[in-house]
């Protein structure tokens, strides 16, 4: 399977706004981001719906089981990777605008919870892998982790 | 302006969600800014997450007018002991339903707390809860 990774290659989608995204990853560096397609081919990833959308890039990405996290600390169109395959996923995928879930170690929602994702837009994909590898294989591919604020700890000496 | 009032019961997890994707719509089609929109959805997720997981039943209310969104939330109990303890980030006294939804990580409050211009929660035990959170539309 042939891998497009050339940057170049990547048109930012006007949905996903370059402007946006344009800011540096944590680790500093910019990063290009990627096209669902190449999230899918780089994960060897069964996409469950939205295989209309697979041209959406996207620039970071996280992983969570947390829903109450992923609201709390997601603040750009990132991917998530996830363990958890309920409809709240897909709720929270919609209350941020997130686009792309990933379910990791095999995991498949039920039809209805699939169903619902397809009428919102949301792309799904299910992998046979653990959250760790995933992440590894995507932050190979180029994708950084999505820029966090933990704005209630700042000066409060914890760890982060 | 605009008044729409979504009752939410106890343990209404099949619903989850739909209130909050309605006020959202709403939003969304009054044009509202997309980055007030996303603060609007979030805190209104958790309120509606909190009322589903602890309370008795209760509703959200949503009023637009004079530049401020405003998200009413009150329930019938049971009302929360220590208000400032569950303020705090990773109280939660959510059950293992909750949890295993992905709900009950005690980011509730701080999460809806750090999405709102202005907050104000009142409880008393046996009697219920108030949540007023307003956003400033410009």
């Amino acid at each position: 399977m042939t891998v497009k990774t050339d940057p170049h290659d990547i048109q930012e989608d006007p949905m996903t706004s370059a402007s946006q995204h344009a800011q540096p990853s944590q680790t500093g560096e910019q990063t290009q981001g990627l096209r669902l397609r190449q999230v899918a081919q780089a994960l060897d990833a069964a996409v469950l719906t939205g295989e209309d959308h697979l041209d959406i890039v996207v620039q970071s990405a996280c992983c969570s089981d947390l829903m109450s996290d992923v609201l709390a600390f997601v603040h750009e169109k990132a991917i998530v990777l996830t363990g958890l395959a309920n409809a709240h996923v897909i709720r929270t995928a919609e209350m941020l605008d997130l686009k792309c879930i990933v379910f990791v170690r095999g995991k498949r929602p039920p039809q209805d919870v699939i169903d619902l994702a397809r009428e919102l837009g949301v792309v799904l994909m299910s992998v046979n892998k653990t959250m760790f590898v995933s992440a590894g294989l995507l932050y190979q591919a180029g994708l950084r982790g999505s820029p966090m604020k933990w704005a209630s700890r700042e000066g409060t000496g914890q760890a982060q | 302006m605009i008044h729409s009032v979504y009752p939410i019961a106890q343990a209404g997890y099949d619903s989850a969600g739909q209130a909050s994707a309605d006020i959202k719509r709403q939003l969304k089609q009054l044009g509202v800014d997309s980055k007030i929109i996303r603060r609007v959805a979030v805190a209104c997720y958790e309120a509606e997450m909190n009322l589903i997981i602890h309370s008795l039943g209760g509703a959200m209310e949503l009023s637009i007018e004079d530049g401020w969104i405003t998200l009413q939330i009150h329930d019938k109990g049971p009302g929360i002991p220590d208000v400032e303890l569950a303020k705090k980030e990773g109280f939660s006294t959510a059950g293992e339903d909750a949890r295993s939804l992905g709900f009950g990580a005690g980011m509730g409050l701080p999460n809806m707390m750090r999405n709102t211009d202005d907050f104000l929660i009142a409880s008393q035990v046996g009697v219920g809860t108030l949540m007023i959170m307003k956003f400033k539309l410009v």
